[in-house]
């Protein structure tokens, strides 16, 4: 039986080679297909992917309607943070878009944000967004007024912020040119740090010192900012510029006490050069405050420097007074459409009043940095630098400008 | 007894296999010109490549080291036509100026006023489609506001070419038009940030529209490409076979057509040559039904990188670099430029990113490794140069007319490239193989052209033949291109081979091997080429 079977097989065969033409044998590969037929289905591998993107990706982080993980979301450093995320995109014909987030973080910092956008008002040429938030962030370093605060001061305190927050944005050319005003309604508490690696700030900084430390203010705020954007991409520019100034009013409305005007200006400058595969990255921005008479600036809303964003050899808030200026130069390179490296210099001085704005006490850092980027933004950064007083790695999830 | 009789029976019957299974070099019928694609497809899936596993997949899995010669060939060497190539345009058949500037079709033009039927209003580039007034349904990409006319005109200049080259691809047309012509159909849907299809309202119309760059004129220009016939079951892929296509039995990296598209992409600088701008479509004919294999989608070619002038690294590098070219390109802090870093390229908008200075086409690439590309070998390379070399001047211009630019300087920056490109990569290829090709029997003799004379590539060569019978050398001498026919073919039984070894002195082991047949009628055929490198 066995031997007749093969003697089958083997007239098979030898039949599959009788073409007489090349059509023929052509024919045949094709009749011998037709009796394999099976339906086309992705590799395992592929099945994975596109599970990762179908259930993990779009479930948990891209859906633009349900509910997404919520990573960050807290002021910096506040650590890993993450939570959950409501996010309705749809509203509307996708006019009106909501979303909303409860995190959380290791240190305990938490927020709790609801917000609403209309994006394209008048076919984009108008925007609004309405926002209310609640937040606490426990531990927030602060070192004491002024460049020569001393390491050895680090203290720590909370903040409760509960804010209303309206703004409204018009777009003239409906490319470049912003105009928009904001006004918001904010409650803040301080209050005694929980960080067991450095004691709460008002046992280290009287009131005279640290201005506001023992009262509660509420302000109402707002103003407009005027800015002319020409960066080819917001996310990982290689090219163009972004201006702007801001002025800010602050009211102070439980104390009167704590009155000023913020001017925020700034300037980012992107000159590429061989191709776009290098670019020069300069920034400089500032903040001026001037308080009304008989008022003061409150230290927990001043301005500071030190941290991944601006002057990377030093900790977050290093340095921290009523009025501060940064300036950044970065070279970047690419080694991949996904991958930059940067060598950059940093530079920033805080001062007490607007009239020292210049090069007094400036505090520097260098270093280099790799971007991992997708298409359009960069996604995750990794920036080492080192200024006087050591060295510090930063990871973060956002591009430094 | 029987036992052994039956024994007897299966080493008779495997001896005749053994002789059958030898499959003839050549059959009556070589060289085929068109492909028996005999079956019906009867229940074709629709399928989808995932994109970011087809990156990954490919970017990361080894290379082919020594990749095994082309199929889907007749024996000369050429592609006979199929569901996925047509021959159309080359050295010997030509197209006319006019056919070449119609491409895919030309007759099916969009005629306003317009029908918005759906919309994409999210997505690298936001898009709609169309019903135009004699119920044609097209598909409508705007250009980037950074670089008017560059995207639309890319992808309808490629499509042409492509066309020609023998693939199948859409009909695509550059359309101006005003906004009074663009009304939005009572059941048009758009496909907005939420993935799902809704009703579609004026705003998103006009959230697509505020994108769109306008001409002097004040009308918007973009690229409508006409639906393809049939029924859409998804892309392609360049590997392997569809499973459910009887017809589909040569592996896609093994095919001539896609190997050798390299080269025309190489040519025409379509970097995002992937699964993802392929489509299959069902073509159903009374009760026949096949599939049709197309290229889609060359807004990525040229200087244009769809949403934004093309990345100076594409052609050049594979996005992702290997790991001892991206550890170089960290600690060298950029220092050393690459030197598609420092090539200039025009200041035009409308052409983006596109020259043929530092162009090498052995060195271009796709974005990311294309598995047919990476398996081509020498033959493969030197069938696609000689479908590029067929293109004059004048046909080049023809075709980049097509592209509808306001500015005739583009025009004649973009023939003069491509042009230098096509030298390019006639010099590069015609070089890596013995250029001899178009042989024929004329007067006694076989003849045939050096394409590297016939394109001014390089000086006319002496060539070293000798025929070859049966394994047997028959002295021969060659008078420029040809060489008389041996004496002994015109008593040679009908179906006697011949071969003749044509080679140069310097030429290595560069040499063609052409076969031919002594017919019934007693005439003679040239049936096949072989060649070697």
């Amino acid at each position: 039986m066995r031997t007749l079977l093969i003697l089958g097989m083997v007239a098979t065969a030898f039949a599959q080679d009788t073409a007489a033409t090349r059509a023929d044998s052509i024919r045949q590969q094709i009749a011998k297909k037709q009796t394999e037929l099976k339906p086309e289905t992705p590799t395992r591998a592929e099945q994975g992917i596109e599970w990762v993107n179908n259930h993990v990706l779009e479930n948990f982080f891209e859906k633009p309607v349900g509910v997404v993980l919520k990573f960050g979301g807290l002021m910096q450093g506040s650590g890993f943070a993450i939570g959950p995320r409501y996010k309705r995109y749809d509203l509307a014909a996708e006019q009106v878009k909501f979303d909303a987030y409860v995190t959380g973080s290791i240190k305990r910092y938490y927020a709790a944000q609801a917000r609403v956008r209309f994006p394209r008002i008048a076919g984009s040429r108008f925007d609004a967004e309405v926002l209310a938030r609640r937040s606490d962030s426990p531990q927030i370093t602060y070192y004491g007024p002024g460049a020569n605060s001393s390491r050895q001061n680090r203290t720590n305190y909370r903040r409760e912020d509960n804010e209303v927050h309206l703004r409204f944005g018009w777009r003239p050319d409906r490319r470049n040119w912003l105009i928009s005003y904001e006004f918001a309604a904010l409650r803040l508490n301080v209050g005694p740090g929980i960080s067991g690696e450095s004691p709460s700030t008002e046992t280290v900084f009287s009131p005279v010192v640290a201005r506001g430390v023992d009262r509660q203010s509420h302000y109402l705020y707002g103003g407009p900012v005027l800015r002319y954007d020409s960066r080819d991409r917001a996310g990982d520019p290689h090219k163009g510029g972004n201006y702007w100034v801001g002025m800010t009013r602050y009211w102070d409305r439980s104390n009167h006490l704590f009155s000023f005007t913020r001017v925020s200006a700034g300037a980012e400058y992107y000159a590429p050069f061989w191709n776009e595969k290098r670019v020069l990255a300069f920034r400089v921005k500032t903040d001026l405050s001037y308080n009304d008479a008989g008022n003061y600036i409150p230290f927990y809303m001043q301005p500071s420097i030190g941290g991944p964003d601006d002057v990377r050899g030093f900790q977050r808030f290093r340095f921290q007074d009523n009025n501060a200026t940064i300036a950044n130069v970065e070279y970047r390179w690419e080694v991949s459409p996904m991958l930059d490296v940067a060598l950059f210099g940093d530079a920033g001085n805080v001062f007490s009043k607007p009239s020292y704005i210049g090069f007094r006490e400036i505090r520097s850092a260098g270093g280099m940095g790799f971007r991992v980027k997708t298409r359009d933004s960069v996604f995750m950064r990794l920036d080492a630098g080192a200024g006087k007083e050591g060295f510090r790695l930063w990871l973060t999830f956002s591009n430094v400008f | 007894m029987a036992h052994i009789l039956q024994r007897v029976l299966v080493v008779a019957a495997a001896s005749a296999l053994l002789a059958g299974a030898q499959t003839p070099k050549f059959y009556p019928d070589d060289p085929i010109w068109v492909t028996p694609e005999s079956a019906n497809v009867t229940k074709p899936a629709s399928r989808k490549i995932d994109a970011m596993f087809d990156f990954l997949y490919q970017s990361f899995r080894a290379r082919p080291a020594n990749p095994a010669p082309s199929e889907a060939v007749n024996t000369l060497g050429e592609v006979p036509n199929s569901s996925w190539f047509t021959n159309r345009h080359g050295a010997s058949t030509r197209m006319s100026i006019a056919q070449l500037r119609r491409g895919a079709g030309n007759e099916n033009a969009p005629s306003g006023p317009y029908l918005v039927i759906a919309g994409k209003t999210d997505g690298i580039t936001p898009g709609f489609t169309i019903r135009d007034s004699k119920g044609k349904v097209f598909f409508v990409k705007p250009d980037p506001q950074s670089n008017p006319e560059m995207a639309s005109a890319a992808d309808v200049i490629v499509a042409k070419f492509f066309y020609a080259l023998g693939y199948n691809v859409p009909e695509n047309y550059v359309l101006k038009f005003k906004n009074t012509e663009l009304s939005i159909g009572k059941e048009a849907t758009v496909r907005g940030a939420t993935g799902q299809k809704r009703t579609m309202s004026a705003g998103d119309l006009a959230v697509i529209l505020e994108k769109v760059p306008r001409d002097k004129d004040g009308r918007l220009r973009v690229v409508a490409s006409l639906r393809l016939a049939g029924e859409v079951i998804g892309p392609f892929r360049y590997e392997g076979t569809r499973q459910d296509d009887p017809n589909d039995v040569v592996p896609h990296e093994r095919r001539r057509d896609l190997r050798g598209l390299h080269v025309f992409a190489a040519w025409l600088n379509h970097t995002d040559a992937k699964s993802g701008n392929s489509l299959d479509t069902v073509i159903r004919d009374g009760a026949r039904a096949t599939i049709r294999h197309h290229l889609i989608d060359f807004g990525s070619a040229l200087g244009s990188d769809s949403d934004t002038a093309k990345n100076a690294r594409y052609g050049n590098e594979y996005i992702f670099p290997k790991g001892r070219e991206a550890l170089a390109g960290i600690f060298k802090f950029g220092s050393a430029p690459k030197h598609w870093e420092t090539v200039s390229y025009p200041a035009d908008l409308a052409i983006g990113r596109l020259e043929a200075t530092l162009f090498d086409p052995e060195k271009w690439t796709s974005n990311y490794p294309n598995p047919a590309f990476v398996n081509r070998r020498a033959d493969d390379e030197y069938w696609a140069a000689k479908k590029v070399m067929a293109f004059t001047d004048d046909d080049i211009k023809a075709i980049v007319e097509t592209g509808e630019f306001d500015d005739p300087g583009v025009v004649i920056y973009l023939t003069r490239t491509l042009a230098a490109r096509r030298d390019k990569i006639g010099q590069t290829y015609f070089h890596k193989v013995l250029a001899v090709d178009d042989f024929r029997i004329e007067s006694g003799q076989l003849k045939w052209d050096d394409l590297l004379v016939r394109y001014k590539l390089g000086p006319s060569r002496v060539f070293q033949v000798s025929w070859e019978r049966n394994g047997g050398m028959i002295a021969a001498q060659s008078n420029g291109n040809a060489v008389s026919l041996p004496a002994e073919l015109g008593s040679a039984a009908s179906g006697s081979i011949y071969a003749l070894s044509i080679g140069t002195a310097d030429g290595g082991n560069r040499k063609a091997k052409v076969f031919l047949r002594k017919e019934g009628d007693g005439s003679v055929k040239v049936v096949g080429v072989d060649r070697t490198w």
